[in-house]
């Protein structure tokens, strides 16, 4: 029909169109809804649920064999038959049920009325005490009252009822159950039997049901919008209001993370807490977090509840999609493949995508702002080793002399904290505030206050142009010459910024007291050597002279005696340094080695004498100056004045030499060295001063005193970059300058193009052409960082910085002036520590979550915190053992030697020893399959290496020795301390060396010699700490660590005085007892308290004098009551350690157990068990009973000092123990003896 | 690390054939078993696997080729040093009254001056050989001390056998052993102590260990814990003899105190009967270790 009147549109025309335009709707409707509908994380999803499944029902395949089955049908018929049995029954069985049945119904109604009546009771009494409280008339209280007393009645009555109802349906009960009790208990075995079963198939059943309906449900509840009701597919959000997040400069919001909604394994662990789809097995979204048992678990120290997953990931939480997550690839190959697999793209708009896998941990330092418990942790070892190596980069090349890590914002903390301790002078102002928070590292460098009694001016300048020419390994950074900035004014100039350094430095340097040996000394440089190798030097240097022993923590000595000034003052200064390196730099962390001079066979031997004749044998080294160069000496000094002066005053000040500035006190810079005073007055401007001014103007503007203390540098500021949120400085501020040009053409070391190099590693990449795993890793990491700077990236900037500093300036410093250059040195890092280095700066944010989030341990956990620090920075594990080496082996346990109670000891000393020594679960679990397939169970120990496998022994002969240092537990048998462990090289497992006490184990192998075997070896050198905690009285440490008393007689060295503030000694010795969870700070010595004294007297009268009598008889090894010990031959006599202090030093219960077995401490100690139990000794003193006497010489020694007091008579005459010896002390003397290994 | 197994640096490389002499009569095993199997279980496993023996080629399965004796002779070329008393009478040394009312010899190195014989050379097996017949442990092993002096100076103990330590001395000692494979003992041992304490070797030594009293540092004696009985120590005239060996090839360890080892690898085929003995001769400067 065509228009009309009433219709300006043909009707049919309208209709085809509505009719199209519905169905298009519909259609877009449709389409709308399944767009929608496809998320990728739905796929995700339906794929774990049927790895789920899959893992179920191989669960379901091993519980379901074919025994199980049998046993079930066994159980199943003999069930029914006893149902069936109980039908058969007949009357009696019946008669019971139904008088149950009527029990129960009585019961239960009684039971009703009774709760009845006492709710009115309950009425009763709450209106009696309203009537109280309105103090209403007498008779009307008294008629309440009367209701509640009738209620009360009704009540107990009731109750007497009840309770005769409630013995009745017992008694039913019981009857019926008595009919029933085969039943039950098949039907309870049946439970027990198919408890595991059960409960996986009902998990099983749960994803695929075993009934078609049910499948139909659950697959239909995947449909769109009835996915809306409660689908077993759906987002998975994990809702952390208390880690906020700021989403670009607005407000800090909760933090939403929905990562779970892929990572749907994410937390799921078996039991033992391992993951239960391990990444091995089940590839990224479906594994489980490798380290459960740190992170997302509800044992773990980060439940996800709490955590959730991007404040340490960082990434866009609340993304559902892989792009939307912000997932950041860890390498260009990878992003290739993502790129395919997931149409990934660089998305610049989200400012902190997730850290690659390589920056990972970078998130742990927001909240561990100590560092160090992610390097060493008693319960989940090393769990950002990569992060702590950064920490200790910076720490050890000191980065933070010029580039400040502030880890607080005014008293809150905010991040590490990394910066210098004030000088001197600012320590005394701080002193007295309470709320400061001074840094407390120590420059990494040498002091140059006293530089000219050291070394010579041409060795300074060959040194400072480039250190690594004379020390390869050093880790003083290389700021001349530099890729970059090499151009005319570089070659003209950079021999006077050297050569005025220098100057300036020896032009300052004030002279030092020095010692020197006493006159005539004949220093002996071949005693010399055997000195420093076994005082203790080669704990934290190397010489090549020890090929064998390798430590860094103090420079290589092997070329010191080129660099020394070679006159009387040049070896007077090292034999002052090496005698007391407090005289050179008070605040040295060379420790004072006590290498005080004695007289052997009637000669004065002076060590620190005989130790820098050797340094210094072979003689000086000789070093060119660098040439004058005044014009340059001029430009640059012209240049830095242009700063300060017009360009007159510079003109005339150069020419005449007269500083404009006449008030001393008005020059505020470096210009200080050019004050000349008033024109005519005094002297013009001398050589001498203006290259001081030169060389003062270039330390400025290098920083040097960043590491060094520099004489007119005392309270400058460092000259770098802040770095404590330095992982979130917007990416726009970063000086990119011509990088991209630069590494486009150049970059690598060899000149070549480090874009051609990246290019490359994609090329081989894409084609698997590299030809090994580490050439691979190595390449495209190259290419990622590459890649990191052409994008503008935070980690490639800081890469290229770290590569090649100065190379920012390429092609710059065409168009900026000399003084305006880069300063930022290169260090001698490989790519390795780099990468390290970078992990730690970008997790600097300074973005502390809410105080409950960051880790700020309390009492053992934070001491030993804190001790770690200190450990690492006096170098204590260059000569101790902190933990012992630990092996791993597979053993037949039948073969081992279990622990029965020997003849020589008492019950007592073994209950102590496992008191404090418990026993250690050496089972691992695992077990070792050796070449003829026999299954060995693995075991774990911790000891010292006694000797190790022998390649010349034939293979099946080949065995490492170790002794054991631990009560271990294998089954049921007991190894204690001092056993041996003899461990087939073919069964060992794994060995992991000790922490610590490199040098200790150097020394033990090369005194080792037929005069002296691996035992006595021991007794010379550095003791392990292990368990230290449990064996010293802390305030004892404490005081021993500020000055070290010489204790142990048998070393060849002895424990250094370090450096330590009182509060550093107070927290090492803390540290060591919470380390072996012992008391700290105070320790009870019950031994000396009044009751147990007495108690002791009235049982053993004269107790104290007879222990006291008994430990006379130590004095063959010991000093005792101010007599000198025994010993005739000190070279081969046993000296053990002074008695007296033995009270305040030992722990009570350490010294008991020594007493009884030192070797159960000590397994290499040269102290015999004394009083064993099969050898009866001075029958006079408790019946000859060895173990009163192993306690009364326990008790006579910690109350050494109040019997001294008491019994004047005992500590002057000798009483010998045996009666009859009485008129003959000598005879009393070495009854027993006891050097002692143990620690000092 | 350096293998602690006291080994000499000199490294000995002689590895010489020794010739067999003309046998006599095939002997018949000079032992008789009185052991638990348990204890001397080495010998017994040793039948299974050749191969761990002390024997290189493939040793008799049995006796079948008989039993011999390994025997000889140790000898010094030359004469023996004059070493002067460790402690000489009435010197001024820790309980001097018991310790120096005696001279206590050096008895480092002891040649017997007419046959040149070395005493004290300790020659042995690692491991039983395979199908060895066990020999029994001695009944009682003694170890004394008597005027500061340890006696036996050398001893070969047996393992999983109580080794008796005595005193005949007025005053305490310590008795200190330095074992590699076994666990340190070190204990006081009493005055006058005629029972006896008791150390036990639970596991066989590659070579002798060091015995010391820390409180009289110049007493020092060895021992060579075995779990079985094929070793000799030798006698005054460094005569040894090793019998019930079934024939076949061995290697024999010679180790002196002095010198440490003197062979270690000393090779020798043994056949049923008596074997001719041997001579090993060794020149002063090897006993200097």
């Amino acid at each position: 029909m065509p228009a009309t009147e009433e219709y300006a549109r043909s009707l049919p025309g309208l209709h085809r169109v509505f009719a199209a335009s519905s169905v298009a709707l519909l259609l877009a409707t449709v389409w709308m809804m399944a767009a929608d509908h496809d998320d990728e994380w739905r796929v995700y999803q339906k794929r774990f649920q049927s790895l789920v499944a899959e893992r179920l029902k191989a669960k379901e395949a091993v519980i379901n064999t074919p025994e199980f089955q049998q046993k079930s049908k066994e159980l199943e018929t003999q069930l029914a038959e006893s149902r069936k049995g109980l039908g058969k029954l007949g009357k009696d069985y019946t008669k019971a049920q139904s008088e149950l049945n009527k029990a129960q119904g009585d019961f239960t109604r009684y039971d009703n009325e009774t709760r009845t009546l006492r709710a009115e009771r309950g009425k009763a009494q709450a209106d009696y005490d309203l009537a109280v409280r309105d103090e209403l008339p007498a008779k009307e209280m008294a008629a309440r009252k009367k209701i509640f007393d009738d209620f009360s009645d009704k009540v107990a009555k009731q109750e007497v009822i009840l309770q005769a109802k409630k013995d009745e349906l017992d008694r039913a009960t019981a009857v019926v159950k008595t009919f029933e009790a085969d039943r039950d208990k098949l039907e309870v075995e049946q439970k027990k039997l198919r408890r595991d079963f059960e409960q996986n198939h009902k998990a099983l059943a749960k994803i695929e049901p075993d009934d078609l309906i049910s499948r139909w449900k659950r697959n239909s509840m995947e449909w769109p919008i009835l996915d809306g009701f409660n689908s077993h597919l759906r987002i998975q959000q994990d809702w952390i209001p208390g880690l906020t997040i700021n989403y670009g400069g607005m407000k800090d919001v909760a933090r939403f993370d929905r990562c779970r909604t892929c990572h749907q394994a994410a937390d799921l662990v078996e039991a033992g807490n391992v993951p239960a789809y391990p990444a091995d097995k089940f590839p990224q979204p479906f594994s489980t977090h490798p380290r459960p048992d740190v992170y997302l678990t509800a044992s773990s120290p980060h439940p996800v509840g709490k955590f959730g997953c991007t404040i340490c990931h960082e990434g866009q939480g609340s993304g559902t999609s892989f792009q939307n997550g912000a997932h950041t690839p860890n390498s260009p190959d990878i992003a290739h493949e993502w790129e395919g697999e997931h149409k990934w793209f660089h998305n610049h708009f989200w400012e902190y995508p997730m850290h690659p896998k390589r920056f990972n941990e970078a998130g742990c330092l927001k909240c561990h702002h100590n560092v160090v418990e992610l390097g060493v942790n008693p319960k989940f070892g090393a769990t950002a080793p990569k992060l702590v190596e950064g920490y200790n980069l910076v720490r050890q090349f000191g980065c933070f002399g010029c580039h400040e890590i502030n880890g607080y914002d005014g008293a809150k903390p905010i991040g590490p904290d990394m910066r210098l301790e004030p000088s001197a002078e600012e320590m005394i102002k701080l002193a007295n505030d309470p709320t400061a928070n001074p840094g407390t590292l120590r420059k990494v460098g040498p002091a140059l206050t006293h530089i000219k009694d050291k070394t010579t001016l041409a060795w300074t300048e060959y040194w400072t142009e480039d250190p690594t020419r004379f020390r390869p390994e050093t880790r003083m950074p290389k700021f001349f010459n530099l890729e970059g900035q090499i151009d005319e004014h570089n070659q003209k100039l950079t021999p006077v910024e050297i050569s005025t350094l220098a100057h300036y430095l020896f032009e300052k340097s004030t002279p030092n007291k020095l010692l020197s040996p006493e006159k005539d000394y004949q220093a002996d440089a071949a005693r010399g050597k055997t000195l420093f190798s076994q005082r203790g030097c080669l704990a934290c240097h190397s010489h090549e002279d020890f090929p064998g022993i390798k430590e860094d923590f103090g420079p290589n000595l092997s070329r010191v005696h080129e660099k020394v000034r070679p006159d009387q003052t040049g070896r007077d200064w090292v034999y002052t340094w090496v005698r007391n390196p407090q005289l050179h730099h008070p605040r040295s962390k060379m420790p004072n080695l006590y290498l005080e001079p004695f007289v052997e066979g009637g000669k004065t031997v002076d060590p620190a004498a005989d130790i820098a004749a050797y340094l210094l044998s072979k003689g000086p080294g000789e070093f060119k100056s660098l040439p004058k160069n005044n014009e340059g000496l001029n430009e640059l000094a012209a240049l830095y004045l242009s700063k300060v002066l017009t360009k007159e005053q510079v003109d005339k000040f150069m020419k005449d030499g007269w500083y404009p500035e006449t008030n001393r006190d008005a020059i505020k810079g470096d210009e200080i060295e050019l004050y000349t005073g008033k024109e005519g007055s005094g002297k013009p401007l001398s050589e001498d001063q203006l290259m001081a001014y030169v060389g003062r103007r270039t330390i400025s503007r290098y920083g040097c005193y960043g590491c060094h203390d520099i004489p007119g540098f005392e309270k400058a500021r460092p000259i770098g970059t802040g770095l404590n949120n330095w992982g979130r400085k917007a990416k726009s501020k970063l000086a990119l300058e011509h990088i991209a040009e630069y590494l486009h053409h150049h970059g690598e070391p060899d000149g070549k193009s480090t874009h051609d190099r990246a290019q490359r590693a994609m090329k081989l990449s894409l084609n698997d052409g590299f030809k090994t795993e580490q050439e691979k890793e190595t390449e495209t990491s190259h290419a990622y960082f590459y890649e990191q700077v052409s994008h503008g990236e935070r980690a490639g900037f800081l890469w290229q910085k770290l590569r090649a500093p100065r190379s920012y300036d390429y092609r710059k410093i065409e168009t900026k002036g000399f003084d305006e250059r880069l300063r930022m040195p290169k260090f001698p890092l490989n790519d390795q520590q780099i990468e390290a280095i970078s992990t730690f700066v970008l997790g600097l944010v300074a973005e502390p979550p809410a105080d409950k989030y960051v880790y700020q341990p309390t009492g053992a956990a934070k001491a030993r915190i804190e001790g770690e620090k200190l450990i690492t920075k006096y170098n204590c594990t260059g000569c101790h053992v902190l933990e012992l080496p630990e092996v791993k082996y597979g053993v037949d346990t039948e073969s081992l030697t279990g622990h029965t109670l020997g003849e020589g000891e008492y019950q007592d000393a073994v209950d102590l020893l496992l008191k404090l020594k418990p026993l250690n679960n050496a089972l691992t679990g695992e077990t070792l399959t050796t070449a003829d397939g026999t299954k060995l169970p693995v075991i774990k120990f911790h000891g010292t290496v006694v000797a190790d496998a022998n390649p010349e022994d034939p293979p099946e002969d080949r065995e490492y020795i170790y002794e054991l240092w631990e009560n271990l537990k294998v089954g049921e048998k007991k190894l204690l301390p001092g056993s041996k462990m003899l461990v087939p090289e073919a069964n060992r497992v794994s060995f992991k060396p000790a922490r610590g006490g490199e040098f200790a184990e150097w020394l033990v192998n090369s005194l080792v010699s037929p005069e002296m075997n691996r035992s006595l070896a021991w007794q010379a050198s550095p003791p392990p700490l292990y368990l230290e905690g449990i064996k010293v009285q802390t305030p004892w440490l404490y005081e021993f660590l500020k000055n070290p008393g010489k204790i142990r007689y048998t070393t060849v060295l002895r424990m250094p005085q370090f450096n330590m503030s009182d509060s550093e000694a107070m927290a090492l010795a803390n540290y060591f007892a919470a380390v072996d969870g012992a008391v700290y700070p105070y320790q009870d010595v019950p031994e000396r308290q009044p009751d147990y004294l007495e108690a002791k007297e009235n049982t053993h009268p004269h107790y104290l004098p007879q222990g006291w009598q008994l430990f006379q008889a130590c004095i063959g090894c010991h000093s005792v009551a101010g007599r000198e010990y025994a010993g005739k031959d000190p070279k081969k006599d046993i000296h053990g350690p002074n008695l007296m202090n033995v009270q305040n030093r030992l722990r009570s219960d350490w010294l008991q157990l020594w007493l009884y077995k030192p070797s159960w401490i000590t397994p290499y100690t040269s102290m015999p068990a004394v009083f064993p139990r099969n050898s009866k000794q001075f029958p006079q003193h408790f019946e000859g009973n060895g173990q009163l006497q192993t306690i009364s010489v326990h008790d006579a020694l910690v109350n050494y000092q109040s019997l001294a007091e008491k019994e004047p008579k005992l500590t002057n005459v000798a009483v010998p123990p045996a009666a009859g010896d009485a008129a003959n002390p000598e005879a009393a003397k070495p009854e027993a003896a006891k050097p002692e290994g143990g620690t000092n | 690390m350096k293998s602690m197994r006291m080994r000499s640096t000199k490294l000995f490389s002689l590895a010489c054939l020794v010739m067999l002499g003309g046998c006599g009569l095939a002997a018949t095993p000079p032992v008789s078993v009185t052991m638990k199997p348990a204890e001397d279980k080495p010998a017994a496993d040793s039948a299974e696997a050749p191969a761990a023996t002390g024997t290189d080629a493939a040793p008799a399965e049995s006796t079948a080729g008989g039993v011999g004796d390994f025997s000889g002779s140790v000898l010094l070329a030359g004469d023996g040093p004059a070493l002067p008393p460790l402690v000489a009478m009435g010197q001024t040394v820790p309980d001097k009254e018991t310790c120096s009312a005696m001279e206590v010899p050096n008895e480092s190195i002891l040649v017997d001056s007419a046959t040149k014989g070395i005493q004290n050379v300790f020659v042995y097996l690692e491991k039983a050989p395979a199908g060895a017949a066990p020999i029994a442990p001695p009944e009682k092993q003694i170890f004394d001390q008597k005027g500061c002096r340890f006696i036996p100076h050398s001893m070969i103990v047996r393992t999983k056998q109580p080794l008796m330590v005595l005193s005949d001395d007025d005053v305490a000692h310590n008795t200190h052993t330095f074992p590699s494979r076994n666990a340190t003992f070190n204990s006081v041992i009493g005055k006058k102590e005629r029972k006896g304490v008791p150390v036990l070797y639970g596991q066989s030594e590659k070579e002798p260990i060091e015995v010391k009293c820390d409180y009289h540092p110049w007493m020092k004696a060895y021992h060579l814990p075995l779990d079985h009985g094929y070793a000799a120590l030798s006698n005054e005239k460094g005569e040894f003899s090793i019998q019930g060996l079934p024939a076949g090839n061995y290697t024999f360890k010679v180790w002196h105190e002095a010198a440490g080892p003197l062979e270690r690898a000393y090779k020798v085929s043994i056949k049923g009967g008596t074997n001719t003995p041997v001579k090993l001769e060794y020149p002063l400067s090897k006993f200097s270790k």
